[in-house]
């Protein structure tokens, strides 16, 4: 094939597959990492895990293309792989990774500090409902468990976040 | 006191604002050049190979790099001389046609939708037809005051409501009598307590799904998601059992742990709610009876 032929093909190719990872990548990529960084409480481990799940959207775009959410398979790919990466390294390390997230000053730190209190499964479900503001069902399909799990662990969230803000219920 | 949904929404929003957004591994390798040599092996190899092409040049503007003026061409791969951002950015050509490009001029809209745009067609008509996306997923939108379900109203009959007998005992104790009383920090109970030493076993009163929780609050807690589509919740467990974990199907009267007093418990006890269709919480007193025997 020569140098002209190649051109030829690849413009073929790319117009039949218009630059959509691109526009999904340039779009999802700050709003992922910020949600799992506000998930992991670790920007570093964030990064790592955007990098590695968009990595891996690219590699099956065809397929992950055609969800009606990218993004949230996208999320759950990066917030396996961190905890799968944070369970290898509980095994070789004794101490957990510090949190290694600063928070701007002028947000709530009394909220954010009780949130890190909840586990990173209830943490995983109130970053994409009041942060990525996504819809119950939206949150079920990203992280692929029922409804019904999505709606219970807002609500051993919020149950535990109120008592803990010493609000009422 | 202003609502937790809204500080939780603030608080979030405010704590993301200020992360910078550190530059991708994506962008740190197209950059250094080996985007021409990648071209070529590209055009003769799998067209999924050719994406990396176009996410090299789109990130180009992601680097704060030109974007390209509207109605740019179209990849423009014969001018391969070129190496430089800017004619990265130049490459990415997509349709004028395509309302996606419209977000993709200037600098990057945090309300952007997340997901792929709506199909579109361009005039030539032989772009990929789009995935069969419903709305597109909008972030960073104003928090909205409808609130999703937190603390659900308290069912008042306490006959055992359709479709929520259960097919096996939960845990075999006292069971207490006191869904919908207030407990401390102005807590409305939404289940019952089954008082039971700990270590007696707990059981799946139905065939479905479980998955798995642990928290200050509840303990270790566990939620079974039944074929019939009510929700079981168990709460305050000592232990869970061998196998018993996210996604695992349970059949009725299979154990998935024990009572225990983890969490903020009043002593070793199981806290079990029963939602229908993961709604809103009904007294289960009598179906627990009724199963226990």
């Amino acid at each position: 094939m020569t140098a002209e032929q190649a051109a030829d093909h690849a413009r073929r190719v790319v117009k039949a597959h218009p630059a959509r990872f691109e526009e999904f990548y340039r779009a999802a990529r700050p709003e992922l990492y910020r949600a799992l960084a506000l998930t992991l409480r670790n920007q570093a481990l964030a990064a790592e895990a955007t990098d590695e799940a968009l990595t891996r959207a690219f590699q099956r775009w065809r397929t992950v293309r055609s969800h009606a959410n990218p993004a949230g398979w996208t999320y759950r790919v990066g917030l396996n792989w961190a905890r799968s990466w944070l369970r290898k390294r509980r095994r070789e390390v004794a101490a957990p990774p510090p949190d290694a997230v600063v928070f701007d000053r002028t947000a709530d730190p009394e909220l954010l500090a009780a949130l890190g209190r909840l586990s990173v499964k209830l943490r995983a479900v109130v970053v994409l409902r009041y942060f990525l503001q996504w819809t119950q069902e939206e949150v079920a399909a990203a992280l692929d468990i029922p409804l019904g799990t999505v709606k219970s662990r807002t609500g051993h969230a919020l149950a535990q976040l109120r008592h803990e803000l010493g609000e009422a219920p | 006191m202003r609502d937790v949904e809204t500080r939780l929404a603030r608080a979030l929003g405010a704590a993301a604002d200020g992360m910078a957004v550190p530059v991708g591994r994506l962008e740190q390798v197209m950059t250094r050049g080996a985007h021409r040599r990648r071209w070529v092996r590209i055009a003769a190899g799998a067209s999924g190979l050719v994406l990396a092409v176009t996410v090299a040049a789109a990130t180009g503007w992601a680097m704060g790099g030109t974007p390209p003026p509207a109605g740019a061409p179209d990849l423009a791969v014969t001018e391969t001389t070129e190496t430089t951002e800017t004619t990265e950015a130049n490459v990415v050509g997509t349709s004028p046609a395509d309302p996606a490009t419209t977000a993709t001029t200037g600098p990057i809209d945090p309300a952007a939708p997340i997901g792929t745009a709506p199909p579109t067609t361009s005039p030539t008509g032989d772009t990929d037809p789009g995935p069969p996306t419903t709305a597109p997923v909008t972030v960073g939108t104003p928090p909205t005051t409808t609130s999703p379900d937190t603390r659900p109203p308290v069912a008042t009959t306490s006959a055992i409501p359709q479709g929520v007998a259960l097919a096996a005992c939960p845990a075999h104790g006292t069971a207490n009598d006191d869904f919908g009383v207030t407990r401390a920090s102005n807590r409305i109970h939404m289940g019952i307590d089954i008082v039971a030493p700990t270590g007696t076993p707990v059981y799946a009163v139905a065939a479905g799904r479980v998955d798995t929780a642990t928290g200050p609050l509840t303990g270790n807690a566990i939620d079974l998601t039944g074929d019939d589509g009510v929700l079981y919740v168990y709460t305050h467990l000592d232990a869970l059992a061998p196998g018993i974990d996210d996604g695992r199907r349970v059949t009725p009267g299979q154990q998935l742990g024990t009572v225990g007093e983890t969490g903020y418990s009043d002593g070793p006890l199981l806290h079990f709610e029963v939602r229908p269709h993961a709604g809103e919480a009904v007294d289960p007193y009598d179906a627990v009876r009724a199963a226990c025997g």
